[in-house]
């Protein structure tokens, strides 16, 4: 009996975890790099290497407010992001349909920073949580792969659950290949397991309401009333603007700051946003672990204080809760590391069971066309998504600064290349020679990781060289040892 | 500080478990050690890197405490992986374990 559920079991785990493999490979690898999105950004604007931060000021929080009114007459949807400390510059920015850009200002003087035109880290925020595929299906595919993973790892446990802690640490990479890579799986997919079904569950009830739209007409714990959400779709098709909108904002926006911290607290503002006549100063998501979206509406035209807005009831602090631990934008600077490496492992354990699925099917059906496509598709997502992220960092740098539609070229460069290396791995899987395929990508992975650094230097301001480690350096170093890893798994590859 | 505190404790308590693991004991060739001071290690160092964690606060600190434990767990596997791969032999070992399995 307890046999037989261990078969029923393999064969879900073996299908879901294939299938939905896919996808969360993508949405685990992207998540990671999502988790440091500011960080990639200021990467992604070397400009801001000169900058050193400053406190901000009420009189450059003023001008800048004027400046965003004055796009916002101009039909702009613009928004005001406040200094923190991963971010120390005031920006004044708009939803694109899939990222949030514009341009960035000092926080002591109001003067604009002459930044590139990027996207920055936000293409990995969008590609992690609806696979750049747009708020509808995109969410709903990640939602369905997330549910995908609670099926996968509780059929993976019952699989495993006669051994799960007399083998807990076991690794053996000088036994045959498939238990080598099984024994990595079954690591990874243990040691990691909290964080997997964390991550997993707090994904899937973030976007319920994509699954179950019949429950409740608003998102992320937003009423649907009070704010209009900023998607590709409302960017087309958002209410008529009235007079109120199209004002410059007469009121200063200092007063309201100030007032907005007396009730929240010092530093906790991070969002000030304009609707309908309304300025509404917004808590920040890295003020308080639940994300609430607290904030005070003031009158555009007087800033006379209209209401303050809390989370209404339990299950919306819930619901920020859950955003909380899985966002964790308010975390200090270790714990989302440790969130970082964890999802990195957790992509490396999913990479390590689709070639599991590979091996084991590969002996009965190698020459048919759905192996192939397997292979291929396993090969686009294990290390061609990696290059293609890759490849983005590196047109950032390379293209011209201020060319027109710059942060559409760069995403185009991202799927351009990912676009080949699905060409590459279809070629090599199809003419069977897939370990080529992986090594080679490796291989390309590995070399241009390696060449980061220089670009870097040769890209940017070096005054802040000697000042410590910074965003720059941290990108580059992190970048530097996962290329070391690729080429140690390329030697792996090429040893006979 | 904290952090790598909690993620040597941890290494620690999962090398301690594995050691009190017959079947790792015999990959890495190691004769049976005194079992008490190992299961003390085991169930007390996990406690004390909690209360360590737990200084950073509760949700940071739980989270923290989850975290270090899963990144100790895969040092202390590699590192036991490198003692097993030190032994001569143990290749040959390592595929009759696992064709066992």
């Amino acid at each position: 009996m307890r046999d037989n559920l261990r078969i029923r079991m393999g064969w879900l785990h073996e299908w879901v975890g294939f299938v939905g493999g896919l996808i969360l490979v993508i949405t685990f690898t992207a998540g990671s790099l999502a988790l440091f999105d500011t960080e990639l950004t200021r990467w992604m604007q070397p400009e801001l290497s000169r900058y050193t931060p400053a406190p901000m000021t009420d009189q450059a929080l003023n001008e800048v407010g004027t400046l965003a009114a004055e796009m916002r007459s101009e039909g702009a949807n613009a928004f005001i992001t406040l200094p923190t400390p991963r971010d120390p510059i005031i920006r004044i920015q708009h939803f694109d349909g899939h990222a949030f850009v514009g341009s960035a200002y000092r926080p002591d003087t109001a003067f604009p920073v002459a930044t590139r035109q990027t996207g920055g880290g936000q293409l990995f925020f969008d590609l992690h949580h609806s696979l750049y595929y747009g708020p509808f299906w995109g969410n709903m595919l990640t939602e369905i792969a997330a549910i995908g993973l609670l099926v996968a790892v509780g059929s993976g446990v019952v699989i495993h659950f006669r051994s799960i802690f007399t083998d807990l640490l076991l690794f053996r990479p000088f036994a045959s290949k498939t238990r080598a890579f099984m024994d990595a799986h079954i690591l990874a997919g243990i040691l990691f397991l909290p964080f997997m079904v964390m991550m997993a569950y707090t994904g899937a009830v973030i976007h319920a309401p994509r699954l179950f739209p019949m429950f409740g007409g608003n998102h992320h714990g937003r009423p649907g009333h009070e704010r209009p959400q900023q998607t590709a779709h409302s960017q087309h098709t958002h209410t008529p603007r009235t007079e109120a909108d199209d004002a410059p904002a007469a009121a200063p926006l200092a007063p309201m700051f100030h007032q907005a911290e007396d009730v929240f607290g010092t530093g906790t503002i991070g969002l000030v946003l304009f609707d309908h006549g309304k300025v509404s100063m917004t808590k920040a998501d890295s003020a308080s672990f639940a994300i609430t979206r607290d904030h005070l509406e003031f009158s555009e035209t007087d800033g006379t204080l209209l209401k303050t807005v809390r989370a209404p009831d339990t299950l919306h602090r819930l619901g920020g809760t859950l955003r909380g631990l899985h966002f964790i934008r308010w975390a200090p600077l270790p714990l989302r590391w440790l969130y970082f490496l964890s999802g990195l492992v957790g992509s490396a354990m999913m990479s390590g069971g689709l070639v599991l699925f590979l091996m084991k099917h590969r002996n009965q059906k190698a020459g048919r066309f759905d192996f192939r496509l397997a292979e291929t598709l396993t090969i686009a997502v294990t290390t061609g998504l990696p290059l293609a992220c890759l490849a983005y960092l590196w047109a950032n740098r390379l293209i011209w600064s201020d060319i027109q539609f710059r942060s559409g070229i760069e995403v185009r460069v991202f799927f351009g290349v990912w676009a080949f290396s699905v060409a590459h791995a279809a070629w090599r899987s199809f003419s069977g020679r897939s370990k080529q395929g992986w090594n080679e990508q490796c291989f390309l992975f590995a070399a241009f990781a390696l060449a980061l650094l220089p670009l870097d230097l040769l890209t940017r301001s070096m005054n802040s060289f000697f000042n410590g480690l910074d965003v720059y350096k941290a990108v580059d170093l992190t970048v530097i040892g996962l290329g070391t890893l690729a080429f140690l798994i390329h030697r792996r590859l090429a040893t006979p | 500080m904290i952090v790598i505190a909690a993620l040597a404790l941890w290494f620690v308590a999962l090398s301690f478990h594995a050691l009190l693991q017959a079947k790792l004991c015999r990959i890495m060739a190691l004769p049976v050690l005194p079992h008490l001071p190992l299961h003390l290690g085991r169930l007390v160092l996990p406690l004390v890197a909690l209360w360590l964690c737990l200084r950073l606060g509760t949700v940071p600190g739980v989270l923290t405490w989850f975290g270090t434990a899963s990144v100790a767990g895969i040092i202390a596997s590699l590192a036991l992986t490198a003692i097993s791969l030190r032994q001569p032999g143990r290749r040959n070992l390592g595929d009759r374990t696992a064709d066992a399995l």
